[in-house]
């Protein structure tokens, strides 16, 4: 392997586990990461879900079938987890709402709309460390943000939506 | 496919998304499925490479061109293995086609349904070039029994996540529109779209259109697997919703709908009082023709045609715009409703089903007018 492939590697391999890697350490947590978001898809597309304890057990049967290993006991709490975080009070994505000029437009369109509502993001009225704390708890659970916008994001929201 | 091989094979959309994709939405990272935010629609009716929305189930197969075959086998008389060179040695032709994703628009769905969120992106219109399917199937010589045309990519499932597999049926098949596409707006098609080869299926539901196709089965009966007898299926009858519904109480999704979107402004937009603005964007009908589009300004009350573009072509959107002078101030609901040559017209609500699919309501923006 080339040194260019080997340094394509680490960044390709850092990049995938960055959402887990930050994650909250608790059990159930972790189980998620091992059955699922390290193996068979992102964080992205269990963060975008807005579903009940029902519906989350339904998709965790399917999954199952399809090969993640999660036991049965560990299901129901799983389900109730994945409940709480990820249900229907959480906004739908507006990603096709106006959002004002600046430098990080795109990546606040495509990086926050995509799960939240401007409205929402403009009520949370934070500063510069409130906004960071944000941005990386939100990477936490899934949102991707192209590498090296991550400041950039975070000048936006300060700019536009401050204390 | 294991854990190592899933990595390494997503190490590539990883490094797409952050560079060639960089403005498109993430709903997924891998695997990979990006939405095209309506700003960049607005740009043209032809949507480029860099901006046409992606959407894969399985990761990207790890394709060796040299190696590459398109094996053709089952209902026909004559089994094929063809060659790159083989397939450049059929007609060539090109077909303008918007494709859509049966699920554009699940994540208006009330109450919320489960799988890719998306909104009002999942749609682009590009150049596709390359052969007909009957072509292919004429020269394997199909059998009268056959009745369905089962297509796979080389994109592998890991664990025991079904093989993404689906049919279409061999009147659909030997439709002479219906191609097997190496190219995309000129370019070789990008490995993110199917390269080298993948089915295009004007006027279906995007699903249909299979990429990275290397093996092509002539059955008399549809394919079995869960993304063609559970996935792309809605009820065969107007159910409640939240409903739960048995797939055998279910139909194969087809062709698109009556559909249109604004592409610009965007909604929340806010605008001087007495400016004249342009509302714009697209509407589209799969097999059929728009032909008109309605704008209400006063949230339904009343419509008002708007202008069409001279682009257009069969299976393809076709851009509306309508002035309209900002009267007042205030905070105005702006619907777009268009209508299609078979008599179909964008409903007002939307009719729920368990997947989010065919959502076509009127579109909705609000604009802000200030003073």
């Amino acid at each position: 392997m080339s040194k260019v492939n080997l340094a394509i590697f680490f960044l390709v391999w850092s990049l995938a586990d960055i959402a887990c890697a930050q994650g909250p350490a608790d059990a159930i947590v972790q189980k998620m990461e091992a059955a699922c978001t390290r193996v068979c898809h992102g964080p992205s597309l269990i963060a975008q879900q807005r579903l009940d304890v029902a519906g989350w057990t339904r998709e965790l049967n399917k999954m199952v079938g399809w090969g993640a290993d999660i036991a049965g006991s560990e299901k129901e709490e799983l389900s109730r987890y994945l409940a709480e975080k990820f249900n229907n009070t959480r906004p739908r994505p507006s990603s096709s709402q106006a959002t004002p000029e600046g430098k990080a437009k795109n990546v606040f369109q495509t990086s926050c709309l995509g799960c939240h509502d401007v409205t929402l993001i403009a009520r949370l009225k934070a500063d510069r460390a409130g906004w960071t704390r944000a941005v990386e708890r939100m990477v936490n659970w899934g949102a991707y943000i192209p590498p090296g916008r991550k400041e950039d994001l975070i000048d936006y929201l300060l700019t536009n939506f401050a204390q | 496919m294991n854990r190592r091989e899933f990595v390494l094979s997503n190490a590539g959309f990883l490094l797409q998304a952050a560079t060639i994709k960089k403005d498109l939405i993430i709903r997924s990272e891998s695997p990979a499925d990006f939405e095209t935010p309506v700003q960049l629609l607005d740009k043209g009716w032809i949507t480029s490479n860099e901006d046409h929305y992606v959407r894969s189930h399985l990761p990207f197969p790890n394709v060796q061109l040299n190696e590459w075959k398109l094996a053709v086998e089952g209902e026909v008389n004559r089994s094929l293995n063809l060659t790159i060179p083989d397939i450049r040695a059929f007609t060539e032709l090109t077909r303008t086609v918007t494709l859509e994703c049966s699920g554009n628009g699940r994540a208006f769905a009330d109450p919320p349904v489960p799988g890719l969120q998306w909104e009002k992106g999942a749609v682009g219109t590009a150049r596709w070039t390359g052969i007909r399917l009957r072509d292919v199937l004429m020269k394997a010589q199909v059998k009268p029994a056959a009745k369905h045309v089962i297509l796979n990519g080389a994109d592998l499932p890991i664990r025991a996540v079904p093989d993404f597999v689906r049919s279409i049926p061999i009147e659909k098949a030997m439709h002479p529109d219906t191609m097997l596409a190496y190219r995309m707006n000129g370019d070789a098609i990008p490995i993110y779209h199917g390269f080298p080869l993948r089915l295009i299926v004007p006027g279906w539901e995007a699903a249909a259109s299979t990429k990275w196709i290397v093996g092509i089965s002539v059955s008399e009966a549809e394919a079995s697997g869960f993304f063609m007898q559970t996935a792309y299926r809605i009820p065969n009858r107007p159910v409640a919703p939240g409903t739960i519904v048995d797939p055998k109480d279910t139909v194969p999704y087809t062709a698109l709908n009556v559909k249109s979107i604004f592409t610009s402004p965007l909604d929340g937009a806010t605008v001087p009082v007495g400016s004249s603005i342009q509302l714009r964007g697209f509407a589209w009908a799969g097999e059929a023709d728009i032909t008109r589009v309605d704008v209400s300004t006063d949230a339904g009350r009343t419509w008002n045609i708007a202008l069409l573009d001279n682009d257009k072509a069969r299976y393809t959107w076709r851009r509306f715009r309508y002035m309209w002078r900002a009267p007042r101030t205030g905070s105005f609901v702006v619907m777009s409703r268009a209508t299609d040559s078979q008599g179909r017209t964008q409903p007002l609500a939307a009719s729920w089903n368990p997947s989010g699919y065919m959502y076509n309501v009127s579109d909705k923006i609000q604009i802000n007018v200030k003073g």
